[in-house]
């Protein structure tokens, strides 16, 4: 059995898209002056070509596979239809799954819960196979304006034509934004994750909290407070311990302290290997986190846990010196380097405020 | 049998014996793809009806005497290509009778070279049915002997009674021509080998063949020793060494991930341009074991959004 298979998760390289269907969601205006408005919905799945799945399956993978995607459960209570929709798809009771109703349903709740800031877009739902089972996508998507070029000829000279598009959905550069993906394990429980990446005015986590627990009745397996802190015990271990060079560690450090302090919402385990740790470890790195069990690749960020150790930071010596400070000022005041005879020195530079006793 | 009942004979019996060409064709390209051998060509005919019956009247064979009913044909490139392909064959059907038309050429002879088996479809052949106890001719050469076997044919010198002798010197001579331009394609392609480092040689060799058995597709040999000369940058000395393993290794434990990956992309047009390179396989193997050295890597060199298409069918998105 595959490593994947064990721990249940899914290989994309299998995601084969059987059909999908596609709802127009407009904006949803609630003021009363306002013109009523309502999805158009399709009737029966969108034609498909091997082209057209290889496609989708492409752009699904490129989320949902990315290592950005939630691990979610179906929240309880919740006030979405799409948990127990999700379950009469991927749990049928009989021959007919419904699943043009579904879709039907999730479009009209989507509309439903829409504020009118929300932009009107497009829901998707999209029944694929398997390496084994199938999985069940909702995707949200925006619709996008372009131009095409077409050649053509004007008094007899060659020129380009060119077609403004009003009705683009997806390029083959840009992204899914907005994807739930459903499947069940091997024990026919149903498996959530769920890739949310909004450009837009709000708070990430506000934003968030719209399209997976309004819209998707979802909320987020793991505890934030408990994952970030087991990120930062790991991330920390494995600086000591894998990276010699005083200075580059000092460094990494820092940059885990910022992270933390940032204000991005979430953190993603092969995001921070590859902005803030030197290439010959960024493997290593994320190897060594999938060794001490924190098997997502993302999670939401929450310092609770660790507020008091992420103010600060302490550069410990083996002759029983420390230098302590917040990670700003570290960066800026104190050099580390390599002195002779294997040592490292540490230069500190700032007016010095008192020296006294401490115990 | 007078002719005319030959003739019907064959009429009847041919449909029959197209089943077993299509057959014997089918199980020939299957085998040959699974052994990694790349032939030019594998054809098969049933015998056309004139043919049938001229050869029953010139070289005075009864019926039931002509073996090569149905036949099949397996060309190849290079001489040392000949004894795996036999192989395939006699694995295929244990029931043959070879014969290597090369020994019966005295040495300072040349001529007409191949080999030729008649095989007999049994119970073990994954073809039987109906198509059991039905003989087969197949003929295995070099492209250079077919070009021999095909012009010399056209010539039609052997249905001159008397050939002049300075004539006869050129056929004799043209025929040692093609036998010294086979085996000269054979050298070079030997010392050319020589000339490659080993753990290229090794590991090129080895994903030929295993994407050959995957796919059964033509690629650009030529990028395809550039790309691995280039991705072999990124293995330590000491994987370096043992490449051909790890390539063996990694197709063993991902085999049927690979069948699928190819069968899936293999319909469409839209696709990544090196899904279909053997290198691919090297590039899937990076993806799993050291994926942002990979990235970094690839992007010096190749377009990043091949790689980034590659990743997503292989399921593993790039960070």
């Amino acid at each position: 059995m595959s490593p994947l298979l064990k721990t249940m998760k899914v290989d994309f390289a299998y995601l084969g898209i059987d059909r999908l269907i596609i709802h127009e969601i407009p904006k949803h205006f609630r003021a009363k002056d306002k013109p009523k408005s309502q999805p158009l919905l399709s009737e029966i799945e969108s034609p498909l070509d091997q082209d057209l799945k290889n496609f989708f399956a492409g752009k699904i993978t490129g989320s949902i596979g990315s290592g950005e995607a939630f691990e979610v459960v179906f929240d309880e209570p919740t006030k979405s239809p799409v948990p127990a929709l999700i379950e009469k798809l991927l749990l049928p009771q009989s021959n007919d799954d419904g699943f043009v109703d579904a879709s039907k349903q999730i479009a009209l709740h989507l509309h439903e819960c829409q504020t009118g800031s929300s932009p009107g877009g497009l829901v998707t739902l999209v029944d694929s196979s398997l390496q084994q089972g199938k999985g069940i996508s909702i995707l949200k998507i925006e619709k996008e304006e372009g131009a095409r070029l077409r050649q053509a000829e004007h008094d007899g000279r060659k020129t380009f034509d060119i077609d403004y598009l009003r009705d683009l959905f997806l390029t083959k550069r840009t992204k899914l934004f907005k994807v739930g993906f459903f499947h069940l394990t091997g024990k026919k429980k149903i498996r959530g994750l769920v890739f949310d990446k909004q450009t837009g005015y709000q708070s990430e986590i506000e934003v968030a909290n719209f399209f997976l627990s309004t819209f998707l009745g979802c909320r987020l397996k793991q505890d934030p407070r408990i994952s970030t802190k087991a990120f930062f015990n790991a991330a920390q271990d494995f600086i000591n311990s894998n990276i010699d060079d005083a200075g580059k560690k000092a460094e990494a450090i820092t940059h885990l302290l910022s992270e933390l302090s940032s204000n991005r919402a979430n953190i993603t385990v092969n995001g921070f290997a590859k902005e803030y740790l030197q290439k010959n470890v960024q493997k290593a790195f994320v190897d060594h986190m999938k060794a001490v069990g924190i098997a997502e690749d993302t999670f939401r960020k929450d310092t609770e846990l660790i507020a008091n150790q992420t103010r600060k930071m302490a550069i410990e010596f083996q002759n029983e010196i420390s230098i302590v400070g917040t990670p700003e000022a570290m960066k800026d005041n104190v050099e580390l380097k390599k002195a002779a005879h294997g040592q490292d020195q540490a230069t500190v530079t700032g007016k010095l405020k008192h020296v006294r006793s401490k115990k | 049998m007078t002719v005319r009942d030959a003739r019907e004979q064959w009429l009847k019996e041919r449909p029959q014996y197209e089943r077993l060409c299509k057959a014997v064709e089918k199980i020939i390209k299957a085998e040959l793809r699974l052994a990694g051998i790349v032939a030019i060509e594998v054809v098969s005919r049933p015998k056309d009806p004139d043919s049938l019956l001229r050869k029953i009247i010139r070289l005075s064979k009864t019926y039931d005497e002509v073996t090569d009913k149905a036949a099949a044909r397996v060309v190849v490139q290079f001489r040392d290509e000949l004894g795996p392909v036999c192989e395939v064959v006699e694995n295929i059907f244990p029931d043959f009778k070879k014969d290597d038309k090369t020994e019966e050429l005295k040495d300072y002879e040349s001529g007409y070279q191949a080999i030729h088996y008649d095989v007999v479809v049994s119970e073990g052949n994954k073809i039987g049915g109906d198509l059991e106890g039905l003989k087969c001719e197949i003929q295995v050469r070099t492209l250079c002997q077919d070009l021999w076997a095909v012009m010399s044919h056209s010539l039609s010198y052997k249905a001159v009674l008397t050939v002049p002798p300075d004539l006869k010197r050129q056929i004799n001579l043209l025929s040692a021509a093609m036998e010294i331009a086979d085996r000269t394609f054979l050298g070079i392609q030997t010392s050319i080998g020589e000339l490659v480092p080993a753990t290229v040689l090794s590991a090129v060799t080895s994903l030929e063949r295993h994407f050959y058995r995957l796919t059964g597709r033509q690629f650009d040999l030529g990028l395809t020793h550039e790309s691995v000369v280039y991705l072999l940058e990124l293995y330590e000395p000491p994987e370096l060494a043992t490449v051909g393993k790890t390539i063996e290794d990694f197709v063993a434990a991902n085999s049927d991930k690979l069948s699928h990956v190819f069968d899936k992309y293999s319909a469409t047009e839209n696709r990544p341009f090196f899904l279909f390179q053997p290198e691919v396989i090297l590039v899937f193997d990076r993806l799993v074991k050291d994926n942002f050295r990979l990235a970094e890597h690839w992007n010096a060199k190749y377009p990043p959004e091949e790689l980034e298409d590659l990743a997503i069918a292989w399921g593993t998105p790039l960070p």
